[in-house]
């Protein structure tokens, strides 16, 4: 598919999605799962490497693991990324039960962890269109300026807080 | 016709702004400085008004003395530059101190206009113009009325543009930002009419010929220049979210990341071209798209930290330790230390990646800022990228390491990163 089909496919698709408020990854399961009425169990991973996500379907609920040693937003990111699989019903490989309780295990090696994961990957496009939804969501409900218009100051009696209110003459605060 | 426009619409301009601030002022906080700020835009219109051309000669035909205009002028453009500092002072000082220094520069104020008053009595100023200065430059006591009134002006100037800089470095609201620094652009102008005056009417005592052509040209062009300046900057915060200066400010920012993170991007996707959505384009076309930057940042940013992870089993510690020496040695410390320190870390361990050198179990990268937005990832890694790309200490350690590698016979030849 080319870029830009997939790009009209995932916002077609997105326009369909209902964003809870406020947004978070956990916050979106939650409503995934409630809307799949399957619970969804996040669970940080080591894995040191590989695919850094993975949605594992049990026969009572679904399992994403997502790496744990990288940053708060990537976390985020990895955990949508999954959702999103659920959300285009891709069809994930099966997981044998020994190998899910081995993953839930809390020592388990990231080695392990990695072998495990990278025979589980999807086709290209399959992983393409998990990526973009993603992205797509995550800029929808939070891109960058989200927080860059948030004065960083709530001090009253800051020079530049003042000087900003005598210059603009008071006007009821509604910034861009 | 210009010159008309330059020396009369300066005036018009000051007095919307006055409305402007007067039909916002019912909404105005109440703020000790919210008054002298109204009153410097009452001032600097009154002044450009008296010495409009049309109002100029008027007022002296009215009043039945020649040049009166000229003082009064002065003495509102004094007022101004009073009323302006004071503003500032109340924002910027405790209230009891910036009252005193309000009091201290007022009594400055009051004993310079006698001065000026006394000055310009004595002096035989009897014929009407314009040109004032050109005429009577070289009149009796007027060298003195003219010291008087820049020096002033001058020294009020230059603690505007100062405390105006220091508040435009710490703003945020893009509007507020950019209109300060407007302000002190007009201010640095103002500074500049100080200095065409000062040195005018001193060279005029030794009859020295005056370098820039047209001096009442330079002196109307000056006037208005700084005038406006400060008029459209010191606004600017009202007006400013209305024509998009708070989206053009973001937009910029995060074309500026882009560009930045490029460096860093490009080599990531070379040691792991998995991680890209879309294989890059060149650096020439990557620079030149401009739309849907929100969606290209996200995406750079994303597969950064994807790349970061994919070279995890390629980081040596001990490179990092070094780096870290190696850059205390140079002076870094704290934030720096850590960012160019670890950007030396991600440079190695992209070398190792391209050359197969795996390392035992593979450390951490890049540690990202605790509970980061979007925002912030994309502040820290263009931090990160910006060392990687030009810190001195990540080229000397990866030059260090290439000769180590190429003493111990592990490589045949030194490549170095593109």
């Amino acid at each position: 598919m080319n870029p830009r089909m997939l790009r009209r496919r995932c916002e077609e698709r997105l326009r369909e999605i209902e964003l809870p408020v406020p947004f978070n990854a956990a916050s979106f399961c939650d409503a995934l799962a409630a809307r799949r009425g399957r619970p969804i169990v996040l669970r940080s991973v080591v894995a040191r490497g590989g695919p850094f996500g993975v949605w594992v379907p049990t026969p009572n609920k679904d399992y994403i693991f997502y790496e744990r040693e990288t940053s708060k937003w990537h976390q985020e990111h990895i955990v949508l990324h999954e959702a999103c699989h659920m959300l285009w019903g891709h069809e994930p490989t099966p997981i044998t039960a020994p190998e899910l309780a081995q993953l839930l295990v809390p020592s388990i090696s990231p080695t392990t962890v990695r072998l495990m994961l990278e025979r589980r990957s999807y086709p290209e496009e399959q992983e393409h269109e998990a990526e973009l939804l993603a992205t797509l969501i995550l800029e929808r409900v939070g891109g960058i300026g989200a927080s860059d218009a948030q004065g960083r100051r709530s001090e009253p009696n800051d020079p530049v807080v003042r000087l900003e209110a005598i210059l603009d003459g008071g006007r009821v605060r509604n910034r861009d | 016709m210009i010159s008309d426009v330059l020396a009369n619409g300066p005036a018009l301009v000051a007095w919307a702004a006055v409305l402007y601030k007067l039909s916002a002022r019912r909404r105005s906080p109440d703020d000790p400085a919210a008054h002298p700020y109204l009153w410097t835009l009452v001032a600097l219109a009154s002044a450009l008004t008296v010495l409009a051309h049309p109002v100029y000669v008027t007022l002296d035909r009215l009043a039945g003395i020649p040049n009166l205009a000229r003082l009064l002028g002065h003495g509102f453009i004094m007022l101004t530059a009073w009323n302006a500092r004071s503003t500032l002072s109340y924002v910027n000082y405790p209230f009891e101190e910036a009252r005193s220094r309000v009091r201290h520069h007022g009594a400055i104020l009051v004993v310079a206009l006698v001065f000026m008053v006394v000055l310009f009595g004595l002096a035989p100023v009897d014929e009407e113009t314009i040109q004032f200065m050109s005429r009577y430059a070289t009149a009796p006591f007027i060298l003195e009325y003219w010291l008087v009134f820049l020096g002033f002006l001058g020294v009020a100037l230059f603690d505007i543009v100062r405390l105006d800089l220091a508040h435009a470095e710490r703003a945020d609201n893009p509007s507020l930002k950019l209109g300060l620094r407007t302000v002190a652009l007009g201010g640095i102008v103002g500074l500049g009419y100080v200095a065409n005056e000062g040195l005018y009417v001193l060279g005029r005592q030794v009859d020295a010929t005056y370098p820039l052509g047209d001096k009442d040209m330079v002196t109307t062009v000056l006037v208005a220049g700084g005038t406006s300046l400060m008029i459209i900057g010191s606004t600017m915060p009202a007006w400013g979210p209305v024509v998009g200066i708070p989206a053009a400010a973001r937009w910029l920012d995060r074309y500026r990341m882009l560009r930045t993170l490029y460096p860093l991007w490009i080599d990531l996707y070379r040691a792991s071209p998995e991680i890209a959505l879309a294989p890059p384009s060149s650096p020439m076309k990557d620079a030149l798209s401009l739309r849907d930057l929100n969606v290209s940042l996200y995406r750079r940013v994303v597969e950064i930290r994807d790349g970061l992870l994919t070279l995890r089993p390629y980081v040596d510690p001990r490179v990092r330790e070094d780096a870290i020496a190696l850059g205390r040695s140079t002076g870094l410390a704290g934030d720096e230390l850590v960012t160019v320190a670890e950007a030396v870390t991600v440079a190695a361990a992209i070398r190792a990646k391209r050359r197969g050198h795996a390392a035992a179990d593979g450390g951490l990268v890049a540690a990202a800022p605790a509970d980061s937005d979007l925002g912030a990832e994309a502040a820290y890694l263009t931090r990160l990228s910006r060392a990687y790309r030009s810190s001195p200490v990540v080229k000397m350690m990866l030059d260090h390491t290439e000769n180590a590698d190429l003493d111990g016979g592990l490589v045949q030849q030194g490549t170095r990163r593109p």
